[in-house]
Formats: structure tokens, sequence, C-alpha cells
């Protein structure tokens, strides 16, 4: 059968655009890459086999798999460095302060990737309990692919991720070995909580937090998807609470509802005063 | 220009190590094994030192042990690189010293990442 590649590969973007926000990686062979166990899987013999399918039935429990597979992924430990530091050194005891003895401080991963995020920041609040300090905090992570979240749940990684941007020191508090690889310790596990969130349905449930880290997922979003995602993404931001984007992300069209830390890029407060009804699309219900 | 001593009985992991740290900005010496490199760092200290554990005449543990005793030898730098992956090895290099460790095999993300975290090298974007 012929395929028309082109048309296919436009297809593929209008459908990631509509389901998850996120633009595909350019040209053919990125897409080949990301979708070719997909489609081994399913016993077709190429992708674009397995995107004329979709295609035809772009309901199917397929389609959902293939946007997944699709959705960028990379990740590591402390990533980029500079947030993390700043989230132990300033944003953390800040929010303990907020919080008061009665509340956990609540801490949202947002597309989190395989859960190197959420677990570098159990990390932090572990090691500032270790120094005697009460430390009272809940991670929630996120996201939209299915394995991510159950890779993050498990909380095992192979010695390639285990040296992305993890000391060594790190790595010996904090996991235990198991075979080859090396699994989070039950105490940090404890601390995070993996669900699985598309930005674009209802999340309502997540509830409100203080700190929401949104890395390296906006960036793969057109600026008027990213606007709306943000927004949402804000609407679980509590007055004064702190978000923090990757580098070269932006707040867009919610710069008027955040003040950029001073001395770290990337590194937001919520006004207080900020209003859903400033923004482009209605609050979420 | 920061000094490093690569240290590993294999001239191809010296050649494959060495290429990366001078991509870092370093200056390399290399050394076959821990007597060899004990003998270099006698006579010139250098800013890190990137080490095999396990190589003929003196390995990489008992170099490192030696290498704490000398005059200005607290002072490099030591990251460990090893096929020895297991928590005994890592907690034991630990105990003597090293402040780094990276497990074989290795790629320039993890010797870039490791030589951050020890404080040696601007961190990678
Ligand atoms: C490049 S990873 C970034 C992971 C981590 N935040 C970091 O900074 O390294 C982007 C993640 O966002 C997720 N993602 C993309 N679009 C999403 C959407 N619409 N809803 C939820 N998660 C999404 C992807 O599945 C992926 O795991």
């Amino acid at each position: 059968m012929r395929v028309d590649r082109a048309e296919l590969l436009a297809f593929t973007g209008a459908l990631t655009r509509r389901r998850a926000g996120f633009d595909i990686p350019r040209g053919s062979g990125a897409v080949e890459l990301r979708l070719g166990t997909l489609a081994r899987r399913e016993g077709l013999d190429s992708v674009w086999t397995m995107l004329s399918s979709i295609r035809r039935q772009p309901d199917s429990k397929l389609a959902a798999e293939a946007v997944e597979a699709l959705a960028p992924r990379d990740t590591w430990f402390f990533r980029d460095r500079a947030p993390f530091q700043h989230f132990a050194d300033a944003i953390l005891p800040e929010a303990l302060m907020q919080a008061g003895p009665t509340r956990a401080v609540r801490i949202w991963s947002a597309g989190c990737g395989a859960g190197q995020e959420a677990y570098s920041l159990a990390m932090l609040a572990e090691e500032r309990r270790a120094r005697g300090v009460r430390v009272d905090a809940a991670i929630v992570a996120t996201d939209l692919s299915r394995a991510a979240v159950r890779r993050g749940a498990q909380g095992v990684y192979d010695q390639f991720e285990v040296q992305r941007g993890l000391p060594i020191r790190r790595l010996v508090e904090h996991f235990d070995k198991e075979g080859e690889d090396w699994r989070v310790n039950s105490a940090l596990r404890r601390m995070v909580d993996f669900r699985l969130v598309n930005f674009l349905r209802d999340f309502s449930a997540l509830g409100e937090f203080d700190v929401i880290f949104l890395r390296h997922v906006l960036t793969h979003m057109s600026p008027q998807i990213h606007d709306r995602v943000l927004g949402r993404v804000m609407d679980h931001l509590r007055p004064d609470g702190w978000l923090v984007l990757g580098p070269w992300e932006t707040p867009g069209n919610l710069a008027a509802d955040l003040d950029p830390a001073p001395g770290v890029d990337g590194v937001f407060r919520k006004r207080p005063e900020a209003r859903a009804d400033r923004r482009v699309e209605p609050r979420a219900a | 220009m920061k000094q490093c001593l690569v240290v590993d009985d294999s001239r191809v992991i010296r050649k494959v190590a060495r290429r990366i740290l001078e991509g870092m900005g370093f200056e390399c010496d290399e050394a076959g094994d821990g007597a060899a490199a004990l003998t270099a760092c006698r006579h010139q200290m250098p800013d890190a030192v990137l080490l095999d554990w396990s190589m003929p005449v003196m390995n990489g543990l008992d170099f490192l042990k030696a290498l704490r005793k000398e005059p200005g030898g607290e002072k490099p730098v030591v990251v460990f690189c090893t096929t020895e992956n297991d928590m005994a090895h890592i907690t034991e290099a630990l105990r003597h010293g090293a402040d780094e460790y990276v497990m074989k095999p290795f790629d320039e993300d993890i010797l870039e990442s490791k030589f951050a975290d020890a404080g040696l090298a601007p961190a990678a974007a």
C-alpha cells in the first residue's frame, strides 16, 4: 500500500496537538523512532501502516498509545541544577513556614516523565528532614503517559539513568541496588504519589499546591496551547505559591499574575491578586 | 588550564576519556596503573584524577589511599571510573576520599555530569 508520509505526518501532528497539546518532533525519522516499538508490538510492517490505521480510527486505544509514545520524554535527576538548589535553599523552607504545623506542603511535578524530577524533590525534602527539621511534604507527580507513570511508581532506574544528574552520594543514600538496576528507597516512594493526568483534560481533583514544577513541557507546545495549559495548571497554585519553569520557558500571557524570583531563572511567585478571569480561557470546571 | 590525570590500564578507555575531558577544557596526562599514577602525582599534583579500580601493579583504591597521604594529596578531585558497580565498592571508595564515582560504561553526558557534581566543571545544559 502506498502511503503519503507527509500527509500522515500532518495528521499525526494535528492528533498530538489536539489530544495532548504538544508538537511532534520534526522529520519522519524522529517519528519512526518513537513509534517503532508500538508498531512492532501491533505486528505491523511499518510505522506508516500503523498511522494510516490510526487515521481511520482516531479514537482507538492505539491512537492514545501513539500519542503517549510520541510525547517528548527525555528527563534526568536534578535537571539544570539551579532550580533544585533554589527549591532546597529558598522555596521549601519558606513553603514549610507558610504551611505551618497543621498541613503538608503540597508539591506538584507536572509532566513528570519517568519520575526523576519528583524524586529529586523528594530527596531534597528527605535531606532537610535528616538535618532534624520537621518536613511535612507531599509530592504529586503526573504525566500523560501510562508507561511513565508506571515507571515512576516503581522507581527503578538503570545504570545510565542514575548517572545523569545524580551525585553518587545521593545514589548511595536514597537508592537500593536491585540486580543491575537501582530502586529509589521506600521512604522516597512513600512521599510521591504518581497519577495519570492530561493537561488538556479535567484534573480538578488534584487540589491546590504550594509549589509546581512544570519544566520542559511547555517548550514543546505552540504559544496558544502553552498559555492554555499554563493557565489551567496555575489554577492549582495557591496565592503566593511558586511556579518553576524550564529554561527558555516563559509565562507568556500569564506574566501579569506572576513575579519572577530574583537571582534565579524560571522561578515565579503567584501574585495574591492573580485572577483567573484575566485569561484567554475560562477557569477549568 | 586544569589538569586531569587519566588512570586506566586500558589504552582505549584512556583515549576515549581523554578526548571527552579535553573537550571539557582539561589538560590530560595518562597513567596505566596506580603506581605510575602516584609517580605522576608526586611530579605534579593534578586538579583531578579519573581513576579505574582494577589495574595491575597498584589498584585504584590503593592509589587513592596513598594519594591522600601525600603532601598536597588531599587536593585533587578523584572520580572513580570502573566496572565495579555494587554498593560495597562505591561506599568503600567514598570512605577513602573519592569525590565522585562513574560506573562503566560511561559516555560524555555522564562524565560531564559527574565532574560537575564533583565541583569541577560548569553543568552541561
Ligand atoms: C521532556 S519531559 C519533561 C520531564 C520533566 N518535567 C523534566 O523537566 O525533565 C515532558 C513530559 O511531559 C509529558 N506531557 C506532554 N504533554 C502532556 C500533556 N498534555 N499532559 C500531561 N503530560 C504531558 C510527557 O509525557 C513527558 O513525560
